[in-house]
């Protein structure tokens, strides 16, 4: 995955950290950069694009906000990875929160859908596996399979040590595949070689 | 970008190809909405001088309302005391 220079990246944060008229127009420099990526990342953490957008807003404002605690600015992705992971786990909280409220009231009428083996392909099968998981096991594999981070960079953005971040990735991979087997889904140690 | 271990061989890897592939679009108007979001917020944390946008909104308005007044005609006044005082009419001196 393709990545804006680091060197413009960090040149752009000690300009926006120098705060002005000079600072915010370095700042939507960044904006211009990131935004995509950001979205895309938000889009697979959150589910729906509005709220990725909506959150995704808020992360940039919060990094305005706290410009001058980037650190070093060529790794301006990876902060702004920590706000935006952040933010996407309380508005799944809160989204929880009120689904459990609208769930309450359909208790018995509805049963829980399983689709039959084979029926699901690609990605109708894997946006339900993810939906299926538990948020931090969705988070880890996001992070890992889809922004390709090496462990090191999702146990940053996680804030968490590297071997907790290995482990929870196994957690993941195993919980992962047997939804994934569960929905139909071939896996890897299934698959004709 | 390199990793620690190998994900090219990892058959989720190859799962996950169908999201990793995808486009995403985003609004057209998002980095608009994003960067007024900015500066309103800059402006009420005091983070710098006038916002960049109000700054560019008084000096078009100031300018507006100066050349809008070197245009407008005397307003006439209200109650003339008599035909005499009546002097907005340039046509007066010709009749």
């Amino acid at each position: 995955m393709s990545e804006p220079s680091d060197n413009e990246d960090a040149f752009l944060v000690r300009e926006a950290a120098k705060r002005g008229l000079g600072g915010q127009l370095a700042f939507e420099r960044l904006v211009d950069r990131h935004q995509s990526w950001l979205v895309r990342l938000l889009l697979h953490l959150v589910g729906d694009q509005s709220s990725a957008e909506d959150v995704a807003q808020d992360v940039f404002v919060r990094a305005f906000l706290a410009i001058e605690s980037c650190g070093d600015g060529a790794r301006f992705r990876g902060w702004l990875r920590v706000i935006a992971r952040r933010l996407a786990f309380n508005h799944r909280r809160g989204a929880r929160v009120r689904s459990h409220y609208e769930e309450q009231s359909e208790v018995g009428a509805a049963t829980s859908w399983e689709p039959m083996a084979g029926q699901l392909e690609g990605r109708d099968l894997l946006e339900q596996v993810l939906a299926e998981l538990p948020y931090p096991y969705r988070e880890i594999l996001v992070l890992r399979f889809i922004e390709e981070l090496p462990v090191k960079d999702i146990a940053e953005a996680l804030e968490i040590g590297e071997s907790a971040a290995k482990m929870r990735l196994t957690r993941a991979r195993s919980e992962f595949q047997r939804a994934f087997e569960r929905k139909g889904g071939q896996s890897g140690d299934r698959r004709p070689s | 970008m390199a990793t620690e271990d190998p994900l090219d061989t990892d058959w989720i890897h190859g799962v996950f190809e169908v999201l990793r592939e995808e486009l995403v679009a985003i609004s057209a108007d998002f980095g608009d909405r994003v960067k007024r979001e900015v500066d309103l917020v800059a402006a009420s944390q005091t983070i710098r001088p006038p916002s960049a946008i109000a700054l560019l909104t008084s000096v078009t308005v100031e300018t507006a309302n100066f050349a809008g007044s070197l245009l407008q005609r005397p307003t006439p006044r209200t109650a003339p005391t008599g035909p005499d005082d009546d002097d907005s009419d340039p046509n007066k001196d010709d009749a």
